[in-house]
């Protein structure tokens, strides 16, 4: 039988529970950002729910305390060994956290903190979550067994059984060895040709924010967005990459002629691929890829079904198995490099920091993230206004946009250290010339921009 | 019913002051009870970052500990060790004896040679093999010890220096190592302070070893290299305990040496 990077896993298990001190590897996606995040790009992405009513500071951490024990790969905090960071299980509880004055805020390395907070505001429930340990399935997850908890605390009847149907994990449920498991080790045999390398994108020009973090969130009918993209023949996120890179286009063409000559004209946007749809894995911890779109605008000025078109088919080929696993496979070998394996951790983080500004920063413009349409039971669905996605912070790439969809309203979400708001105008306004409607809310006051 | 004017979260009826930034509780719905969407509060939650502590909910160790690791199980790496060593070391032994015996017709250096081949080998395997049962290594380990040094001297045709020095000297080899594992056995994470306790231990015996020298050869203690590398250890074996007790969080060696 043909071998494939995607073959079945290998059953062997070792079992860990002689160990006097247990710990987690980082998995392949975690290596990174554990080495590289800090105060510029902390790698801290955020979710948020909405209530009918002010939070109950007693249940919600009533029902932290039940489900920590259920989510034993998220209760953990970083530990720096000699050739690699590794994550130690807190054999406490979290507790819930008072709101931040700005959101995403970086989650520094602390003895006995957990790379996850829950934070509560008035309405809102707000967890935010260090990609070192999860990725935004992974925290929706969480998230979702969290809400139901609560309102199980608040005295909601919820049956376990239609929890278990819907995919919500409860505390009286045992936790499965999949759900800690490293997806990428699990799906990952042996090495492939590598990915070609990809060149340095057009990076939003001006001054970043030392400061806060802009939130810039839209909300629209669910149905008008996604007819329009049907009609148009591609997915939402698809048409949303498309209209991010049309903004870029935009950007760039508005830039005076000497900083434009000087910057590159690839535009590039990531957009992270779960891989859980394609491999299947129960893991909450990291199991993403990135495909890309991109643009040359040294081809010229595109317009917007151009732009569509190639966004389209390029997802397409982008999320082909075959250039995942290569993108894996490539991933991973790294991590299993001979020559890279005994590098003490401090010199390793400066190696993976200069392939990052490489290899990985560099090379896009932004990112687009969808988390898909969220669901609850009836009975706590409806006491739910809303669900918030905002991406992590990146001083390089500046601009990152966030969907995700709840009951029948898409939410938009631009999280920017831009010291200008060009990039959020440009994307709503053109959304709105596309017949799409979007209430849109911004987490700071307009004043005045300088020049 | 409580508020915190801060965050606009509802608090037990018994507390007075928000467990999540410290504020005094009202009783009076504050505006911030209604926030949402993309509200968030003006100033920080101050400096009362000690209130909002872990509670006391204790987590299984067994929920984390069944995670998937590797393609080999550890018994079958071990395995695979033991059979490599036992190879490597064979062919040692299957090239050195028929030398010996061919060149002399008899056994000469090979003895020796065979000697430290077996008794390398039986270091190197038996942790392997009886993995996970320290005592058990340290009865084999032990006496074979002991064995080795009595080979020795029988092999050099002088008993006299095994009795004078070569069993006093690995009897306190044994006696040190069956401590040290006492002593490591009882810690509960065993990482940086294993190593200072092994470095402590062999401070201990190279006083002893010296000692034996000095009585032996001139009667007399009188104790000068040992103190020198005695100095030189326990410092170390100090900074690794403070290390791993106030440093790296008790790690073991396991976590911190991974590779």
């Amino acid at each position: 039988m043909k071998r494939s990077a995607f073959s079945s896993h290998r059953t062997e298990r070792r079992d860990a529970s002689r160990l006097s001190d247990p710990y987690y590897r980082l998995d392949n996606s975690a290596i990174l950002t554990a080495a590289i995040a800090d105060r510029s790009g902390p790698f801290v992405f955020r979710l948020t729910c909405t209530l009918d009513h002010t939070v109950d500071l007693g249940a919600l951490g009533f029902a932290m305390a039940r489900l920590a024990p259920r989510f034993p790969c998220l209760n953990v905090r970083m530990g720096h060994g000699v050739f690699w960071h590794y994550l130690d299980p807190l054999r406490r509880a979290p507790v819930p956290e008072a709101e931040r004055v700005w959101p995403a805020e970086p989650m520094p390395y602390r003895r006995n903190q957990p790379l996850f907070r829950v934070m509560a505001y008035g309405r809102r429930i707000a967890c935010e979550f260090h990609h070192a340990i999860t990725d935004g399935t992974g925290a929706m997850a969480y998230l979702r067994a969290l809400v139901c908890d609560y309102f199980v605390q608040k005295g909601v009847e919820l049956d376990s059984e239609e929890l278990t149907r819907m995919g919500i994990a409860h505390a009286d449920e045992p936790v499965s060895i999949e759900e800690c498991e490293d997806a990428y080790a699990r799906y990952f045999t042996h090495p492939l040709p590598p990915p070609p390398p990809r060149p340095q994108a057009f990076q939003l020009p001006g001054y970043r924010r030392h400061e806060g973090y802009r939130e810039t969130v839209g909300s629209t009918p669910l149905a008008a967005i996604h007819s329009q993209a049907r009609s148009r023949g591609t997915s939402i996120t698809g048409f949303i990459a498309a209209v991010y890179l049309a903004a870029l286009q935009d950007v760039y063409e508005a830039m005076p002629p000497g900083p434009r000559r000087r910057a590159s004209r690839l535009l590039s946007v990531q957009i992270p691929v779960n891989l859980r749809t394609r491999y299947p894995s129960r893991s909450v911890r990291n199991f993403t890829l990135l495909a890309s779109a991109t643009l040359d605008l040294g081809l010229g000025h595109w317009n917007f079904d151009e732009i569509l078109a190639r966004v389209h088919h390029e997802l397409g080929l982008g999320v082909s198995n075959k250039e995942l696993a290569r993108q894996l496979g490539r991933n991973v070998a790294g991590e299993r490099n001979a020559l890279g394996r005994p590098l003490f951790l401090p010199l390793k983080s400066l190696v993976l920091r200069r392939i990052n500004a490489v290899m990985g920063v560099g090379t896009y413009s932004g990112s687009v993230s969808n988390l898909g349409q969220v669901t609850l039971p009836e009975a706590v669905a409806s006491r739910v206004l809303s669900i918030g996605f905002l991406p992590a912070r990146s001083a390089a790439a500046c601009a990152n946009l966030g969907v995700i969809s709840w009951r029948d309203t898409l939410y938009l979400s631009i999280g920017s250290l831009a010291m200008k708001r060009d990039l959020e105008r440009l994307v709503f306004t053109r959304l709105a010339s596309l017949g799409l409607e979007f209430s849109v809310a911004c987490n700071e006051a307009f004043e005045r921009e300088r020049p | 019913m409580k508020y915190c004017p801060r965050c606009g979260v509802e608090l037990e009826e018994q507390v007075d002051r928000c467990v999540l930034c410290g504020q005094l509780a009202v009783r009076t719905r504050p505006a911030t009870a209604d926030a949402a969407g993309l509200a968030y509060p003006k100033t920080p939650a101050g400096d009362v970052s000690g209130v909002a502590h872990g509670s006391d909910v204790e987590i299984g160790a067994d929920a984390f500990a069944r995670v998937v690791r590797d393609s080999l199980s550890e018994a079958e790496r071990r395995r695979v060790a033991v059979e490599l060593l036992a190879v490597s070391f064979g062919s040692a032994l299957l090239v050195t004896v028929p030398i010996d015996l061919f060149t002399h017709g008899a056994f000469t250096w090979s003895k020796f040679s065979s000697l430290g081949v077996v008794s390398t080998w039986l270091f190197l395997s038996i942790p392997l093999i009886l993995a996970g049962a320290p005592w058990l290594q340290y009865a084999v380990l032990a006496p074979y010890l002991i064995l080795a040094a009595f080979l020795l001297a029988v092999f050099r045709n002088d008993l006299g220096s095994f009795l004078r020095y070569g069993f006093p000297v690995t009897i306190a080899v044994d006696a040190l190592a069956a401590s040290t594992l006492a002593i490591v056995a009882a810690f509960r994470r065993k990482g940086l302070n294993a190593v200072a306790v092994f470095l402590c231990g062999l401070a201990v015996l190279s006083l002893f070893v010296e000692g034996a020298i000095d009585l032996n050869a001139s009667g007399a203690l009188s104790l000068d290299w040992s103190v020198i590398v005695a100095i030189a250890l326990v410092p170390v074996a100090g900074l690794l305990f403070h290390l791993h007790y106030r440093v790296v969080d008790q790690a073991s060696l396991r976590k911190l040496f991974r590779l």
